[in-house]
């Protein structure tokens, strides 16, 4: 009876999710033209409990898309504008004095801009490495350390940082190490003619389009559960591992185009993303159980900043995409 | 679920078992295929053989190939039965995953969730639809062909008796009887036997290629053998023609006899003999004479021919009569033997496909049949007596009538080759008769070398009258080699025959 039950309500929460998303998109879909990959892209990786990072010329419409997710989802907000002198301190917070009513001192740890559920780092890549460490640290642990105390962040905590790959004068690349720490990395495109008429429709008129709230905190923590719980089958898990050591140069498994253009392959930590991903995709798609399919779908978000090329992927402009849509191509499903 | 993924493992089963079956059907039908093309062609052609050959080898290759890919890929268990229908249906790894999830102790709501939705669709799902046992298209169109080709080879006439594949074998039934009747329609005589036993041999249904094609070069060895005989009868009437030039009363018989006409001269022979039988009547039958041995040998044609010119002449009675008329009679029977080889000679030519290939041919010789058989002879390439091993080039005998006196009297001609396959044309020097270089270098002093002129002349000089001689006759012995060649009903193609002629020019200089 028990598991009739547990039954009836994962197929409720998967509906609900599906519900959810769907209400999400189509209300971000009310201020965002275009760009609806992304739009699922970032919410998959707000639900795996992931952080993105956005690539995109500038005016494409970041900004905006992290400031409208933020409204639908009713979460705190805020952005970070990275430069060169930006200090640590200036996104984690830091120890002030602060006297009492009895005049008497004591030092109180100033919660910076990070302490929110949505943070936009724009162009992550201007600010110093010491101040990217000290976002990618607070990504990675969910938490600050500052005083000698470790302040948690409050969940759902969600990064989404974005980098101008026009401008390199004067920027600071992230390396691999910090690139790996994001679970998604996505390309805005530029939009189509029509897309810019649909742009220029809603944004140049007296009053834009506003959003509704449709979800809160709890409701993001509710679909992150239910997107953890979806099963994985050994043979779909193999096929995850399969894609993860094809981009491995060594790998016995590794294509050839791998081993001509590829230093080095993915993280195990881009397994997990091709998992977690894919288990989104799985609820998307109405399935109880992640698919080959869905870790197809996710693969290139997942990967794509995880592959080093070496100088011949240079030389040759080949680029991590051509070399996951080779991978993808080759490595056959487990039978 | 299970029973769907059992029904669709028994659907498996059944598929692998006909691609096995289809494709030992095929093994069958190649290697039945290949025997049969290979029994039309019979040995004929072994260049279509052996490429029957080769695509059996590489069809069996391929097929034995798919066998063990059908083998060993295998229908396993359900797990294999559960993708399939997954990758058949579109189902996209669901009862894959239920298949790995049933295994599972610790079943979550979420596997149970699964497990629920994987057993409805597996309820959905028909096996029949899911697994078609249908070989593939091209597999059974392969198969389809296959054995349409079977039946077709099977009923096809076989390629032994077709027009296309006895070139160079002449063993259909049309050869045999245009043998049958060159046979029956010459004299009895052992190179007639021969010919009827070839025939005999053709005619066997048992026979094997090889000995048809043995029975074929028996036939025409015979059919050359006649023509070099009457090759020899027309040289010797030539002769004799020649020999009897001279006789008064005799101009005419002794012109048939050159020209080779037996015929003709043993009718003007039997009207001289009648022209004399009055007076020879009056003076009645000499008491000298002695009357005719009946068991005496029969005289040769010579012998007769001379004792009846001096009975003629001598107008002597009843002994001389006896005489003219054996060599009348001796006349007619050459006469009846040159004409049964003519009829010989022309009717082998008429029989398709009876020119035997070079390399059929063997070692042959060539050659007017009295300079054969003479010792010390110089080979004359023109004359086709060099010999010659079965290679490219190959000669037969050819009779023919001439008209004129001249050096083919008698109007045989022999040695024409047939072969059109030309010979590699010799240049430079060698390409030059030798008899003219010398002549040039010795006569003209156009040789090369100024002291080997002085040496020379010192050695040989001739008068203006000579040289005018010697040109004369070369040219005239050029003319009449032109006529003749002109005049032959040989194989050789107009384009090839100086190419031919440079050959045996060249071989006669190197015999020399």
């Amino acid at each position: 009876m028990s598991a009739v039950t547990s039954t009836a309500q994962v197929e409720r929460q998967i509906e609900q999710f599906r519900k959810s998303f769907g209400i999400v998109r189509e209300e971000v879909s009310r201020i965002i033209v275009g760009n609806d990959d992304n739009i699922v892209g970032i919410m998959t990786c707000l639900l795996a409990r992931g952080h993105v990072l956005l690539e995109g010329i500038p005016g494409i419409g970041k900004t905006k898309l992290v400031q409208t997710l933020a409204d639908v989802l009713h979460l705190k907000f805020s952005r970070i504008q990275f430069t060169p002198d930006l200090m640590p301190s200036d996104i984690i917070g830091g120890a002030v004095v602060r006297e009492n009513e009895a005049g008497r001192k004591t030092m109180e740890f100033q919660r910076g801009p990070i302490f929110a559920n949505l943070v936009l780092a724009d162009e992550v890549n201007r600010a110093t490495p010491k101040t990217q460490s000290a976002l990618l640290e607070a990504m990675q642990e969910n938490s600050v350390s500052a005083g000698g105390q470790t302040h948690p962040l409050e969940q759902p905590f969600f990064v989404l940082a974005t980098m101008n790959p026009l401008e390199m004068e004067g920027t600071y690349p992230l390396p691999e190490a910090q690139l790996d720490r994001f679970f998604f990395k996505l390309r805005l495109g530029f939009p189509s003619a029509d897309g810019l008429h649909e742009i220029l429709d809603r944004t140049t008129r007296q009053q834009e389009p506003g959003v509704d709230r449709v979800l809160d905190q709890g409701n993001v923590l509710e679909m992150r559960e239910t997107a953890r719980a979806v099963p994985v089958a050994r043979p779909v898990q193999q096929y995850a591992i399969d894609l993860t050591l094809a981009t491995h140069p060594e790998s016995e498994r590794a294509t050839e185009m791998t081993r001509r253009f590829v230093r080095f392959g993915s993280s195990p930590r881009g397994t997990q993303a091709l998992i977690l991903g894919a288990k989104v995709n799985a609820l998307l798609n109405d399935r109880v159980h992640v698919a080959c399919e869905d870790i197809r779908a996710v693969t290139l978000n997942a990967l794509r900043h995880r592959l080093l090329l070496n100088f011949d992927a240079e030389a040759e402009r080949v680029d991590a995409d051509a070399i996951l849509a080779d991978v993808l191509h080759r490595v056959a499903e487990p039978r | 679920m299970w029973t769907a993924l059992e029904r669709i493992r028994a659907r498996l089963h059944l598929k692998r078992a006909v691609r096995v079956a289809a494709t030992l059907l095929g093994f069958v039908l190649v290697m039945l295929i290949s025997w049969q093309l290979l029994r039309w062609f019979d040995g004929q052609l072994p260049a279509a053989s052996a490429l029957v050959v080769l695509f059996a080898v590489l069809a069996l290759i391929v097929l034995l190939f798919l066998l063990l890919q059908t083998l060993l890929t295998g229908t396993g268990g359900l797990e294999r039965a559960a993708i399939e229908a997954d990758r058949r249906t579109g189902l996209k790894n669901e009862l894959q995953s239920a298949f790995w999830f049933a295994r599972e102790q610790d079943r979550s709501g979420w596997i149970s969730a699964q497990l629920q939705r994987a057993a409805r669709t597996a309820g959905t799902l028909e096996p029949v639809r899911v697994v078609s046992v249908h070989l593939p298209r091209t597999g059974t169109a392969a198969l389809i062909a296959g054995l349409v080709a079977l039946a077709l080879i099977a009923l096809a006439p076989p390629l032994v008796g077709s027009a296309g594949g006895q070139v160079g074998t002449g063993t259909s039934s049309t050869h045999t009887q245009a043998l049958r009747e060159m046979v029956a329609a010459l004299p009895d005589s052992e190179l007639t036997r021969q010919l009827e036993s070839a025939l005999q041999t053709l005619e066997r249904a048992d026979a094997s290629p090889q000995e048809r094609q043995q029975a074929m070069a028996q036939a025409q060895a015979a059919v050359e053998r006649m023509g070099l005989e009457a090759a020899a009868m027309r040289d010797q009437l030539y002769e004799l023609g020649e020999a009897l030039g001279n006789q008064p009363g005799l101009e005419k018989v002794a012109e048939a006899l050159a020209q080779g006409d037996a015929g003709r001269a043993a009718q003007l022979l039997a009207q001289i003999e009648k022209q004399n039988q009055p007076a020879q009547s009056a003076e009645g039958a000499s008491p000298g004479a002695e009357p005719v041995d009946a068991g005496a040998q029969e005289p040769s044609l010579e012998q007769a021919l001379l004792e009846a010119t001096q009975a003629t002449g001598r107008q002597e009675s009843a002994p001389s009569r006896e005489a003219v008329q054996a060599a009348m009679d001796r006349l007619n029977e050459i006469a009846r033997q040159l004409a049964a080889a003519n009829y010989a000679n022309e009717a082998w030519q008429s029989v398709p496909g009876a020119q035997v290939q070079g390399d059929q041919m063997g070692e042959l010789t060539m050659g007017r049949h009295a300079r054969e058989t003479s010792a010390g002879s110089t080979p004359s390439p023109g004359a086709g007596e060099t010999r010659m091993g079965g290679g490219s080039m190959s000669q037969s005998t050819t009779v023919a009538q001439g008209q004129a006196r001249s050096e083919q009297e008698g109007g045989t001609r022999m040695g024409e080759g047939l072969s059109s396959t030309p010979a590699d044309p010799v240049l430079g020097l060698s390409a030059e008769r030798l008899e003219a270089q010398l002549k040039q270098s010795a006569l003209t002093g156009e040789a090369a070398d100024g002291e080997a002129e002085e040496d020379e002349s010192w050695y040989y000089s001739e008068s203006q009258q000579q040289k005018s001689m010697i040109s004369r006759r070369e040219v005239q012995a050029r003319m009449r080699f032109a006529q003749a060649e002109a005049g032959s009903n040989g194989g050789i193609s107009i384009q090839h025959r100086q190419i031919v002629k440079d050959y045996f020019m060249n071989l006669r200089e190197g015999a020399q």
